[in-house]
């Protein structure tokens, strides 16, 4: 079961967690990976960290870190500059950065780990606005491999390079956020997507932002979305999903509602979503 | 095609008529069902039993004619204007070429607060409008008050007399005039006692985790999430829409319960707002919603625009034993 919400620390994390880590002091941030990496190593994952600087500097950042050559030496860490882990076809390919870790992750098992685990400072590949795009719609892309494979990430962003609101349309694709990010979260679950948090008149523009990421191309089909742990959504939020449904021609089905939420989409006659209410 | 005192006219025809004896009542209700029998029309009956009782054994022959009794229709001006809305859309969609309707609007004189249903009265000249429909609507003078008496003429523009006349109504005023006319009622029995929560500059957030948490031993949880999300849209609009800081106050005690945003500025415009679903605002669907939705999901809901904008948001679970959410 992966966890959502917010994670105050990087330890105790399972093998398919995702958990977006915006920082605002890079010694935070240092102690945040080797926590997180070593949980990994611990579990028998094998970890790799990258960010945009070179190995010696990749390992000055990991100096807390247990046995570190010894890892390196066994294969059980491996440290990667950002330009190897992501090739420059990012931008045009994102797909094919999402089966790169679908290959890194079947290569962790069949040398005998039980999974991947990457922890990767990923400011430099969504500085601008045409990046976050690609990069936002790329993350939702590898979320939904870490649901069925053993493979967990942490991806850290500089709140102070970036600034609040290019963080929030980051943190909320991921499921679990180290701050209060953003107010809803949505992200891949075992069937279509889950949808936590408060939708309303804050969040109401990233919302939207948030569902072009999420939602391709239904083709007539019904895509679920839990929204078991949703405490609320406003109408707005209800005619946004609704209309983005419609655009990509096909229904969003909220599962596991609460009946006003049932209740409010009849009264809007809103067509491309429907409501299951959770039972009693 | 139209037919009756309604031949010719395209929209709502909305009659009242008063009488003062069974006799007079069915001078005027029986014409009107038999007319609307003859002419194949759907003809809904919506009056107490008592009064059932008497047209259906003056009339002999109801086929065609639903009886229902007119309680469970009535429950706010919002919700009874969307149900008939309904009814009337479908019963055009089925071939109707008009549709008679005779209601008993509640008013003291059958144990129900009036002012509500005086607005109702007046809005549904414009809620109605789209529909090829034929409504009368008789009050009894041996036990309406005068007031209500009073505003029942200046709601209709039609009269139908015992004596078989249809006139014009010369009393009858433009329903925005009327509306906007309309003083504040009485404040609620509730707000004798200090609020339970009283906030300022209240965010829509701040606002849902307040009232939820003041009144959550009050309500059942589904009224309470209607009034919850019915908060956050009237908070929603008085900082979208408003002026000034927005103010939140709540009261509740078992089984009621009453939450109020202010704003200071002029509220909406348009009187009928919150009475009508709103299908032409600028943000599109959703927005602009917020007053009707909640007129939908809490027992009553009034907009006063005197001093500022304050829309009162009340949730009364006692009266009927269920939640407002559950239809």
């Amino acid at each position: 079961m992966r966890s959502s919400g917010t994670a105050g620390r990087a330890a105790g994390l399972g093998p398919h967690d995702h958990l977006c880590w915006a920082y605002e002091h890079g010694d935070d941030l240092h102690e945040a990976i080797v926590e997180f990496l070593a949980d990994g190593l611990a579990r028998g994952l094998r970890v790799a960290y990258a960010a945009s600087w070179d190995v010696p500097r990749l390992r000055d950042d990991l100096a807390g870190l247990d046995d570190l050559d010894g890892q390196l030496a066994r294969g059980a860490l491996r440290l990667l500059p950002l330009a190897e882990l992501y090739g420059d076809q990012l931008l045009a390919f994102p797909e094919q950065q999402v089966a790169r870790y679908a290959t890194l992750t079947r290569e962790a098992l069949a040398d005998g780990f039980s999974g991947l685990r990457v922890a990767v400072e990923a400011t430099e590949l969504v500085r601008t606005g045409e990046q976050r795009e690609v990069f936002a719609r790329y993350e939702h892309l590898v979320d939904a491999v870490m649901v069925e494979q053993p493979f967990s990430a942490l991806c850290a962003y500089d709140r102070h390079v970036l600034g609040p609101q290019a963080v929030a349309q980051l943190a909320c694709l991921h499921p679990l956020s180290h701050g209060e990010d953003a107010p809803f979260r949505v992200f891949a679950g075992p069937e279509g997507l889950v949808l936590t948090g408060e939708v309303d008149l804050v969040g109401a523009e990233l919302f939207a932002e948030a569902l072009e990421r999420v939602v391709g191309p239904l083709q007539g089909r019904e895509l679920p979305i839990d929204v078991a742990r949703l405490d609320f959504i406003d109408l707005r939020g209800l005619a946004a999903l609704d209309a983005r449904a419609r655009a990509q021609g096909g229904v969003l089905v909220l599962r596991h509602g609460r009946p006003v939420l049932q209740r409010a989409a009849e009264l809007l006659s809103l067509s491309a979503i429907r409501v299951d209410v959770a039972a009693a | 095609m139209r037919t009756g005192a309604a031949s010719g006219h395209p929209g709502y025809f909305h009659e009242t008529a008063f009488f003062s004896s069974d006799e007079e009542l069915l001078a005027v209700l029986v014409p009107f069902l038999r007319g609307g029998q003859e002419a194949g029309e759907p003809t809904l009956v919506m009056v107490g039993d008592d009064q059932a009782r008497l047209v259906r054994d003056a009339l002999g022959d109801t086929s065609g004619m639903d009886f229902t009794s007119g309680g469970g229709h009535y429950t706010n001006p919002a919700q009874t204007i969307a149900d008939f809305r309904r009814r009337f859309a479908a019963l055009v969609r089925r071939g109707a070429t008009q549709i008679r309707v005779v209601g008993e609007v509640p008013h003291p004189g059958t144990g129900q607060a009036w002012e509500r249903w005086a607005r109702y009265e007046a809005a549904v000249n414009h809620a109605y409008d789209a529909f090829p429909l034929w409504g009368l609507c008789p009050y009894d003078v041996r036990i309406t008050p005068d007031h209500v008496l009073e505003d029942v003429r200046r709601t209709h523009p039609h009269v139908a007399g015992a004596d078989g006349s249809h006139r014009p109504n010369a009393r009858f005023e433009e329903p925005r005039a009327f509306l906007a006319g309309r003083s504040a009622p009485p404040p609620d029995p509730l707000e004798r006692e200090r609020p339970l929560l009283e906030r300022r500059d209240v965010s829509p957030a701040r606002a849902r985790t307040a009232v939820a948490s003041a009144l959550r031993g009050a309500l059942s949880r589904d009224a309470l999430d209607g009034l919850v999300l019915a908060t956050s849209e009237a908070v929603t609009n008085a900082i979208l829409h408003g002026r000034g800081p927005v103010v939140l106050r709540a009261w509740g005690r078992r089984g009621r319960a009453l939450v109020t945003v202010a704003d200071g500025g002029p509220g909406p415009a348009d009187p009928l707002a919150g009475l009508l679903p709103h299908a032409h605002e600028p943000d599109g669907r959703g927005a602009g919603m917020g007053l009707w939705i909640a007129n939908q999901l809490c027992s009553e809901v009034r907009v006063e625009t005197r001093g500022g904008c304050t829309v009162r948001l009340l949730v009364d679970e006692t009266r009927d034993g269920s939640s407002p959410l559950l239809v």
